[in-house]
């Protein structure tokens, strides 16, 4: 078994989680702000980047993809495949409507 | 000594109150648990069923008025298939029997297993609690706008099925898990009987598909409270985009359906052919393909609900591509049959009813993927004839083939064989009287979900409702012969049928830990050298 093996594995405090919480809670209200702007495309895109920045937060501090190694890493990829594949095949649909 | 007493089922001094099996997480319990009440919901199921077949007998009212069919209806689909089909593979067998044939003593994560199994309780409780307060009549798929502004109560029926979705995710994970870190020593990817790769292309499913139902599901919650206008077109909002978003799931939730079900048709063909199956790895493949493509195909439901030509083509491309692994299976179930020395067993019979029945459901399926033939068909009673085929003569029968294959394991008690003959038998020809006349009715015009319907279209209802008749005859013969069975057949032994997987060289029932020693596994699931 090359993965697991607890030791040499660091520990994410809990001062860790806080500090990211309050970086999630200052991005939302970025992108509120952002989407009250008269900024045309910025309007979506702005939002949009920043629920991007938001996702790799969440997946690096709360799912601990940061401190985890092999194989669980790479199961993030067959989300990320799903997520591109399933938002592609919408599309063949909304932009050719 | 682990069979002392009933083994897991208690007796022989071990504890066996109510909350010894409600809070135990011992996966052969949970099984139990999930078997109890999956099948208590399947009668609730079947009653809806057999009162909206009833309703039809004659044109108007006759037992209920119209908006009551339309609740029956939506009901009758929201617990046949989230607490019915969907569940009743993966957790009741997934459960009990995935641990023993990997040779584990239980899954990765038990207390997870229960909890799977509280939440699936839970849901149920809200889904039926609609039931008494003014069940949804939105059809099963909830689709948009029209369940944003029905008066009934869509958010609580959604919320249980949000909350169904996260038993399900809990179960997909655990197995997962279980079959990546606690096989035995020798029991590679490729020893694994075909049931465990079943199972498991399905847990992927359920992991990946399931989320993009939740997000839909809280979505039109928040569309109901708070009116957010993501598919209201009153709002700006898309309702094809709900579709999407529900297919997204609900199509691979077909492949939760139905691959488990030939997971099992996968163990019974070999053990009842005493011949090694034909294209192992080709029908390991095959899961992970439909797996796969399956959930590439989703926009087939929605040809003519005004989205894209463009991706119509594509969608249709897809699901053709679908009927790949599916056929592969069902030719190497048959070439596993070729020159077999075959015993004529109960779960056989329902084996190859499966096998006949699925051929129906997926070629059905081709005529409706078809994009021309789609806008002819669509809505019809073909397209329910077609996915009662798949779900209930595909999944069901496969159920029931995994009932008797499985039951005397699990209590180590024998059925009576020659009811249970009989008893696939009726459901047999009920099921076909039943769902036959529809696929001719649908092709006639007969739309879908309408509590009455023109002259022209009697004489074939009237033959459907007595195919219901039939068909829950045969039910009650089967289960009232699983039941006096499991509770008064004969001890049967540790290995009934002659199978090679792991869970026949353990007692029936298995005691309370599955292995005293965790086996090392020498050899494939279908070496039948030395056995009978
Ligand atoms: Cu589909």
């Amino acid at each position: 078994m090359s993965e697991g093996g607890e030791e040499g594995r660091e520990r994410t405090g809990y001062a860790t989680y806080a500090l990211v919480w309050l970086g999630l809670m200052g991005l939302t209200w970025l992108s509120v702000t952002v989407a009250g702007l008269e900024a045309g495309a910025l309007k979506i895109a702005g939002p949009l980047v920043i629920a991007a920045i938001k996702a790799v937060f969440v997946l690096a501090f709360f799912m601990h993809l940061k401190t985890e190694r092999g194989l669980i890493r790479w199961v993030v990829v067959i989300g990320l495949i799903a997520f591109i594949v399933s938002g592609a095949l919408v599309f063949s649909d909304v932009a050719y409507r | 000594m682990a069979s002392e007493g009933a083994g897991y089922l208690g007796g022989g001094g071990g504890p066996n109150g109510l909350s010894s099996w409600i809070f135990s997480t011992d996966h052969k319990r949970i099984g139990i648990l999930y078997l109890v009440s999956i099948l208590s919901f399947f009668v609730v199921g079947v009653s809806l069923g057999f009162l909206m077949r009833l309703e039809l007998i004659s044109h108007g009212p006759t037992i209920m008025e119209a908006s009551t069919y339309n609740s029956v209806f939506t009901l009758h689909g929201v617990v046949m298939l989230f607490l019915f089909i969907i569940p009743a593979t993966p957790s009741i067998f997934g459960n009990f029997f995935l641990p023993i044939m990997i040779g584990a003593n239980d899954v990765s994560f038990p207390k997870l297993n229960l909890l799977s199994w509280w939440f699936y309780m839970a849901g149920a409780a809200l889904a039926l609690a609609t039931l008494a307060l003014g069940p949804a009549d939105t059809g099963w798929t909830f689709y948009a706008p029209y369940s944003l502004r029905t008066g009934t109560y869509v958010s609580l029926a959604v919320f249980a099925v949000f909350v169904l979705g996260l038993s399900s995710i809990l179960t997909g994970i655990n197995f997962v898990t279980t079959v990546h870190r606690l096989r035995a020593p020798g029991m590679g990817f490729w020893r694994m009987p075909l049931f465990v790769w079943a199972v498991y292309a399905t847990a992927w499913i359920q992991i990946v598909a399931t989320p993009i139902l939740g997000v839909n599901l809280l979505l039109v919650i928040a569309e109901r409270v708070f009116g957010i206008g993501v598919f209201d077109p009153a709002k700006g909002g898309d309702p094809i985009l709900y579709q999407h978003l529900f297919w997204i799931y609900s199509h691979p939730a077909v492949y939760i359906m139905i691959l488990p079900g030939m997971g099992i048709i996968s163990e019974i063909i070999p053990v009842f052919a005493r011949k090694v199956i034909f294209g192992y790895r080709a029908i390991a493949y095959s899961s992970l393909g439909i797996a796969g493509v399956g959930s590439l195909v989703w926009g087939h439901h929605m040809f003519v609900s005004g989205s894209s030509y463009t991706a119509g083509v594509i969608f249709s491309f897809f699901t053709f591509l679908v009927a790949i692994p599916s056929a592969i299976k069902v030719f190497n179930w048959v070439g596993t049959l070729y020159k077999g020395s075959i015993w004529l067993g109960t779960p056989f019979f329902f084996a190859l009813a499966f096998i006949f029945l699925f051929s129906i459901g997926g070629l059905t399926g081709l005529i409706l993927g078809a994009l021309s033939v789609n806008v002819h068909l669509h809505d019809t009673y073909f397209v329910v004839s077609h996915f009662h085929y798949i779900k209930f003569g595909g999944a069901g029968f496969a159920f029931f083939a995994g009932l008797h294959y499985w039951l005397p394991k699990m209590t180590g008690r024998m059925y009576n064989a020659r009811v249970a003959n009989w008893s696939c038998l009726i459901l047999f020809i009920g099921f076909n009287t039943l769902f036959f006349p529809m696929l001719l009715l649908g092709i006639e015009g007969m739309p879908r979900r309408y509590f009455d319907y023109l002259p022209q279209y009697s004489t074939l209802q009237i033959v459907s409702i007595v195919g219901s008749w039939v068909l829950v005859a045969g039910l009650i013969i089967m289960f009232a012969n699983l039941l006096r069975g499991a509770f008064r057949g004969a001890r049967t032994t540790e290995n009934p049928w002659g199978g090679a997987t792991l869970e026949w060289k353990i007692p029936s029932p298995p005691g309370r830990e599955n292995f005293e020693k965790i086996p090392e596994v020498t050899k494939g699931p279908y070496d039948f050298r030395g056995l009978r």
